[in-house]
């Protein structure tokens, strides 16, 4: 509390060192606020259009051979162990339908067309908006029954690139469709990893799974499993987006960073200009721990003074940022956020423990009496 | 015999400077009583600066013994820093008082630093006091910057005797000041003794502010030289 007022009374005569690094800190603050929302923003929208034109990075698709169809056991078990073994995630199973034609317009004209069924992982039909195709009359007609529009989901651009450009069919239908061909179905299963290079290890973990079965069946393990990469290679606009991120990271710690440097580098030589000071002090008899404290609560001011002001700032702000966000990139910000925060805790605590721990060994190293008289003898 | 409120034994200290090493002290047997003041005289580098350094417990000895109040003090750091706190004062020739403080706030620095234990009230009074009996109490509330250099070291004798201190080493305390100002402050110091009841030792060059203490060390190459040091093995 002594320590306290001794800072204040200080603080308060001389306050434009104080002053200048608290709004520092603020404006660093400040500055690492929007960046980091500006890289948040920018980045979604980068992902957002990279899995629109590409799909999303790292998805495979694994289709069964048509000798496994009647073991809906041994494909479950493949497909739930194939995604444990590549740390990926299970998104959809699928039954893909022999190709159709319709027998009334508009797909009477365009011959055959790929159907699929698809489930969730959970075995529940994944819910696509049934009725939704891409604004074609979507009428189906089969041996004189009709599938109407309601029946099937033709993705639109933003995820054909990850859904394919076949039409999708309502499970209620697939009996029907069945019944009207004699064709084999494929069955297989959707996977995300989350990389591009994961087909071998998919495909070496399906075939050994398999290996048994395809003894049994006297076939290759080969034969009854195909994998492919269903994200188009967009590798380097996917590096490009990843950089691009890479650099708003760096920038905005920098920021923070420099502000911290400043503020270790200012304290440090507040510290050593003031020697005197603390050798005086412990020549007191005063505890290296009280000059610790000293040296602590001004660094600890500065630094909670500038977060506090950054914050008010932000939050004074917030809306201005909001609407030009909202204008100019149609995109929601919000630059006071949990991850914000999250952050600033990380970073305070680095800038915080630098800016005590460093003056205060500059400090203590030091003789206390070769501050106070140059040696004379 | 008065118990000496610090005494030296046989003290030595060795440092190490450039590669070589260096005895600032050698073979030093001294004491400071209570209520008497000692002048510490020699050439630069004859060892002034290191005997109060070793008195004043800012420095262990390299060999010998120091002992307060009859208790020999170890050489750990903690148990020097609270025997100093309790025991030792020092004033300075550059002041080092805080500019950014009033007369007052530098004479409580102690307080500020949680080595005088006091309520801020009886701490701001006991100050205020202590500026008066060093003749500056209408100064109290005036910032550092804006006095004179004999005003600051009287603020600074002010807050030496704030912790009521057994022992007031003063380090060329006149050294920064012109002729008249110098004789009022050497006569300040001198006075403690009989009114503080401290043992004042005062490092100087000057003969002049030498002989107004009630004895003189002489130090010649680390060890103390001439009639004084008899005198200093039979206390005052």
């Amino acid at each position: 509390m002594r320590v306290l007022l001794l800072t204040w009374n200080t603080t308060r005569r001389a306050p434009l060192k104080t002053i200048t690094l608290i709004l520092l800190f603020a404006i660093a603050i400040v500055v690492f606020a929007l960046i980091s929302e500006l890289s948040r923003v920018s980045k979604q929208g980068l992902d957002e259009g990279i899995a629109r034109d590409s799909g999303e990075l790292g998805t495979y698709e694994v289709a069964f051979g048509n000798e496994l169809n009647g073991d809906a056991a041994l494909r479950d078990r493949v497909e739930k162990r194939v995604a444990m073994a590549v740390g990926g995630e299970l998104v959809a199973s699928w039954i893909d339908l022999p190709s159709k034609r319709s027998e009334c317009p508009p797909y009477d004209k365009v011959g055959d067309t790929k159907l699929r069924v698809m489930w969730s992982a959970s075995g529940e039909p994944v819910p696509l908006p049934f009725g939704e195709t891409a604004g074609l009359e979507t009428r189906w007609c089969l041996d004189g029954l009709e599938i109407p529009q309601s029946g099937f989901y033709l993705a639109d651009e933003s995820r054909r690139a990850t859904l394919g450009e076949r039409l999708y069919l309502r499970p209620d239908y697939a009996d029907l469709v069945r019944l009207s061909d004699v064709s084999p179905v494929t069955h297989g299963f959707t996977l995300h990893v989350g990389r591009g290079d994961a087909s071998p290890q998919i495909l070496g973990e399906a075939k050994y799974l398999l290996a048994e079965q395809a003894m049994r069946l006297g076939v290759e393990p080969e034969t009854l499993v195909s994998v492919w990469r269903v994200d188009q290679d967009a590798d380097s606009v996917r590096a490009a987006a990843e950089g691009i991120s890479t650099t708003y990271e760096v920038m905005r710690w920098a920021v923070l960073g420099l502000a911290g440097a400043a503020i270790v580098a200012m304290q440090t030589t507040t510290a050593s200009h003031r020697a005197w000071f603390y050798g005086l002090a412990r020549a007191m008899g005063t505890r290296s721990r009280s000059v610790v404290t000293l040296i602590a609560t001004e660094s600890v001011s500065i630094i909670a003074g500038g977060a506090l002001l950054a914050l008010a700032l932000l939050a004074l702000g917030q809306g201005l940022v909001y609407d030009f966000a909202k204008s100019s990139f149609g995109v929601e910000a919000h630059v006071i956020n949990l991850s914000l925060f999250s952050a600033l805790v990380v970073g305070l605590a680095i800038a915080m423990a630098l800016a005590i721990a460093v003056p205060v060994v500059t400090i203590l190293r030091r003789d206390p009496l070769s501050v106070l008289e140059a040696p004379r003898g | 015999m008065t118990t000496p409120v610090v005494e030296l034994r046989e003290v030595a200290l060795t440092f190490n400077h450039g590669g070589r090493t260096v005895h600032a002290l050698s073979g030093v047997t001294v004491g400071f009583a209570s209520g008497t003041s000692a002048a510490i005289v020699g050439r630069s580098g004859s060892g002034k600066s290191s005997l109060v350094a070793v008195a004043g417990l800012m420095r262990a000895p390299s060999h010998g013994t120091v002992i307060i109040d009859g208790t020999p003090v170890t050489g750990h750091e903690r148990a020097r820093t609270a025997v100093r706190a309790r025991t030792v004062a020092m004033i300075f020739q550059s002041f080092h008082l805080d500019p950014r403080l009033t007369a007052q706030e530098n004479c409580m620095l102690p307080w500020f630093l949680g080595v005088a234990k006091h309520t801020r009230s009886k701490a701001a009074r006991r100050a205020d006091n202590l500026l008066e009996r060093v003749g500056i109490a209408q100064l109290a509330r005036r910032p550092i910057h804006a006095m004179s250099g004999g005003e600051r070291q009287r603020v600074a004798i002010a807050r030496a005797l704030f912790s009521e201190p057994r022992l007031l080493i003063a380090d060329e305390p006149t050294g920064n000041l012109d002729e008249d100002t110098a004789a009022n402050i050497r006569a300040l110091l001198f006075s403690l003794p009989t009114d503080t009841g401290a043992s004042v030792v005062v490092v100087t060059h000057d003969m002049e502010v030498a002989r107004g203490a009630d004895r003189i060390l002489r130090l010649e190459r680390g060890k103390l030289v001439g009639r004084d040091q008899l005198q200093t093995a039979v206390l005052p």
